[in-house]
């Protein structure tokens, strides 16, 4: 390779050296990283892409919201005594007792969780009417599915628990090494600020890349930055495991030196759990929020701890970077104030803070639904720079073999170009058919929410090996043919099975489902665009 | 100001004093009127006032998020008014530059209201 | 000897930068934190998560410094000496910072 002998002697080395790094870096993850930034983007809207996924929640929601507005249901003092009435027959050797007596204005559900017997997390809805526990909805009427879920569950672990996670970690430090790597590159970088020439063939590929890449340079550094830092422990235990050891004990005591404090000791005398109202006003009144919950540690044990946690509100959540919420902790036996959080505060110092601020960002859990477009935008034009780039990379060496693996170039440009339609069309499609697949799969089936995934998963293999088998102009035009009508036939297929469509959503004011079908017939007219462009491509 | 209005404001703001910032540069200002060199008093003039704008969109993006929200917001819309330059001006150039024109008397006139509103 | 199932030379020194930066970056980023938590101004922990969230940082630049025109041995040395240093520093330190 000609930069690799460069490297090392001549002094405008750098340039080049950071150009092959730029190139070989971002190609080899560029696949991944479109994959992570899709459904990383198309995550941002996950509570709306769940509810059109969920229709048979939409008459249970609607008719949750006018119940709660005509009845408040029972007071908070009377929902806490009947959510600890439950625990207390049900549950009375838990270790945790967690109580959400209602939403941010008193009304709304009544919902009570606990650790099972395989320590996982458990629930139980009351009627907050009589407090006596609800049937679980009909399973047959309602779908299962993981909902926009699926998106963000993808987007950083690839449902592969801590393998994904540090596969995408390692793919998110290798696009700072690219974005680095690019600018440093890219000489003319404001000369070139709005430079744009269409048409062009590689010249166009080129400014595009740069264009959507310079132009949204901020978010892309942050939310790579960010989204590495909230599992940094993880990836970089090594502070942790120097200054406190490895195992569980060590854990513990790390996560209790940071504030978050740990469960507190048992003492074995037996105590019964007080009235929870006063704390739950007591709690309330020292963080200035609405109760969300109320956690008691050790209930029956004379150690017990009473948590109290608070709603942020709407204007709390539009002008605050860190998500926590307030919280005050108090001893159950003596009613004393043991720690009180702040909104907005960490459980921690400034680096905490830092933290709590940063995960606030990667996850813009603030600034509302301004924000989320925003963030949608820019997620787009980050994922358009990974697929141009991976576009560029082969429109370059098209009618130049440039070389870089001897005998085998031919073969990696053809590996290359195979990656870049899965990647590219045929992860498209699979998100698509994955809303598909929601509308499609029988409601009543056995594990129903799996099989959505696998629908997800087999499109996507399909799309892979359609691209190794047909010549890459002919794989692009066919996937990119299925990604189009997927996206703009959405809505018919939402109309065939279910009987809903866009007028009636709008005269509802359903927004989210107005949007997701909006959505969808935008992506499939830029699907069309891309195929009017190859067709003119291919004519030239 | 509600955070829909400022995002209005603050988009316009920021796409009129991108676009101002790239008919300051030889190459767009040649794609608008096919002359070479942009002369010397229109580009000082042009980055000034591009300048100012951007700045200027930080207003209602601080009035309505917050100080660190707003920052944040700004420096978003800040990319959400450069793309569609980027994007259009080798299709429109004077569309781009009419548009911009109308952005920024029409978010100047709104900052006047937002402002004359708070001072009541 | 059959040259083609034999890696070149160019390759292999490819490789052998491609590893330094790869795992003396990591090494020297890991060192970083661990020197950081015990010099930081903090309570330990804490101290930890800030030298956590420095360290990739310091990754990012090794990653870089390695691809610039440094003699392969010298990227090798320049990560790899430093992290041993910082990582020794911050062992020998542990428990001054809070």
């Amino acid at each position: 390779m000609a930069a690799a002998e460069r490297k090392g002697t001549a002094q405008g080395g750098f340039r080049q050296a950071q150009a092959w790094l730029h190139t070989w870096c971002g190609l080899w993850f560029s696949w991944l990283l479109f994959a992570v930034f899709l459904t990383g983007t198309l995550a941002v809207f996950d509570d709306p892409i769940t509810h059109w996924m969920t229709p048979e929640h939409h008459a249970e929601e609607a008719a949750a919201e006018a119940a709660a507005k005509a009845a408040p249901g029972a007071t908070r003092a009377q929902r806490l005594a009947w959510g600890m009435a439950y625990m207390a027959r049900h549950h009375p050797g838990a270790q945790m007792w967690e109580l959400w007596p209602s939403d941010a204005n008193g009304g709304g559900e009544l919902k009570v969780y606990w650790f099972d017997a395989d320590n996982r997390y458990a629930e139980a809805s009351l009627d907050p009417a009589t407090g006596r526990p609800l049937s679980k909805p009909d399973g047959h009427a309602a779908r299962a599915t993981l909902g926009g879920h699926h998106f963000v569950d993808f987007h950083y672990e690839l449902h592969a628990g801590t393998i994904g996670l540090w596969i995408v970690g390692i793919a998110a430090m290798a696009m700072l090494v690219a974005l680095v790597s690019g600018v440093i590159t890219h000489k003319r970088i404001f000369k070139d600020f709005f430079t744009f020439r269409p048409k062009k063939g590689q010249r166009s590929w080129l400014d595009a890349h740069n264009a959507v890449a310079v132009l949204t340079l901020p978010f892309q550094f942050m939310i790579a930055y960010t989204g590495i830092v909230i599992s940094g422990t993880t990836f970089m235990p090594a502070g942790k495991i120097l200054h406190f050891g490895t195992g569980p004990a060590a854990q513990a005591q790390f996560v209790s030196e940071l504030g978050e404090g740990g469960q507190p000791p048992r003492t074995g005398r037996p105590m019964e759990v007080p009235a929870l109202e006063p704390f739950a006003a007591r709690g309330e009144a020292l963080i200035g929020q609405a109760v969300r919950a109320v956690v008691i540690d050790h209930p029956g044990d004379a150690g017990a701890r009473i948590g109290v946690y608070g709603w942020n509100s709407g204007d709390e959540s539009m002008r605050r970077l860190s998500p926590t919420t307030g919280m005050a902790m108090f001893s159950a036996a003596t009613g004393k104030v043991q720690r009180v959080r702040l909104p907005g505060e960490a459980d921690g110092g400034a680096a905490m803070l830092a933290q709590s601020a940063m995960g606030g960002l990667h996850m813009v859990t603030y600034g509302g639904w301004g924000m989320k477009w925003l963030y949608f935008l820019c997620g787009l034009a980050g994922t358009a720079m990974m697929g141009s780039g991976a576009v560029l990379f082969i429109v370059k060496r098209r009618h130049r073999h440039l070389g870089e693996f001897g005998g085998a170039t031919a073969r990696v440009y053809r590996l290359v170009e195979a990656l870049n339609v899965a990647a590219i069309a045929g992860l498209a499609v699979a998100c698509v058919g994955y809303l598909w697949a929601n509308r499609l799969l029988p409601v009543g089936i056995e594990q129903r929410a799996a099989r959505e995934l696998q629908v997800f998963f087999a499109l996507w293999g399909m799309a892979l090996l359609h691209a190794f088998l047909r010549q890459p102009a002919r794989a692009w035009r066919e996937q990119l043919v299925a990604l189009a009508a997927l996206c703009l036939l959405l809505p018919v297929l939402n109309l065939l099975t279910t009987g809903d469509h866009l007028p009636a959503q709008l005269l509802r004011g359903d927004w989210e489902s107005a949007g997701v079908e909006l959505g969808a017939v935008a992506f499939g007219l830029a699907a069309t665009g891309a195929l009017r462009h190859l067709q003119r491509r291919t004519a030239r | 100001m509600t955070t829909g209005q400022a995002a209005m404001l603050g988009l316009a703001l920021a796409y009129a004093g991108m676009a101002a910032l790239s008919f300051a540069m030889d190459r767009h200002h040649e794609q608008l009127t096919r002359r070479r060199e942009v002369p010397v008093r229109l580009r000082v003039s042009l980055r000034m006032g591009g300048t100012v704008l951007l700045a200027a969109a930080a207003v209602p993006c601080v009035s309505a998020w917050g100080a660190t929200v707003g920052t944040v917001a700004w420096l978003g819309l800040l990319s959400a008014g450069a793309l569609p330059v980027a994007l259009l001006l080798p299709y429109r150039p004077r569309g781009v530059a009419w548009l911009a024109a109308f952005a920024a008397v029409a978010s100047c006139i709104g900052l006047a209201l937002a402002f004359a509103g708070s001072l009541r | 000897m059959n040259l083609r199932s034999f890696p070149s030379l160019a390759a292999l020194l490819l490789l052998s930068r491609v590893a330094a930066a790869v795992i003396g970056g990591y090494a020297l980023a890991a060192a970083f934190a661990v020197f950081l938590a015990a010099v930081l101004p903090a309570g330990r922990a804490e101290a930890v998560i800030g030298g956590m969230q420095l360290s990739f940082v310091v990754y990012l630049a090794a990653v870089i410094w390695a691809f610039s025109p440094v003699p392969l041995l010298r990227a090798w040395i320049g990560l790899l000496l430093p992290a041993a240093a910082l990582a020794a520093l911050g062992w020998a330190l542990r428990g001054a910072g809070a």
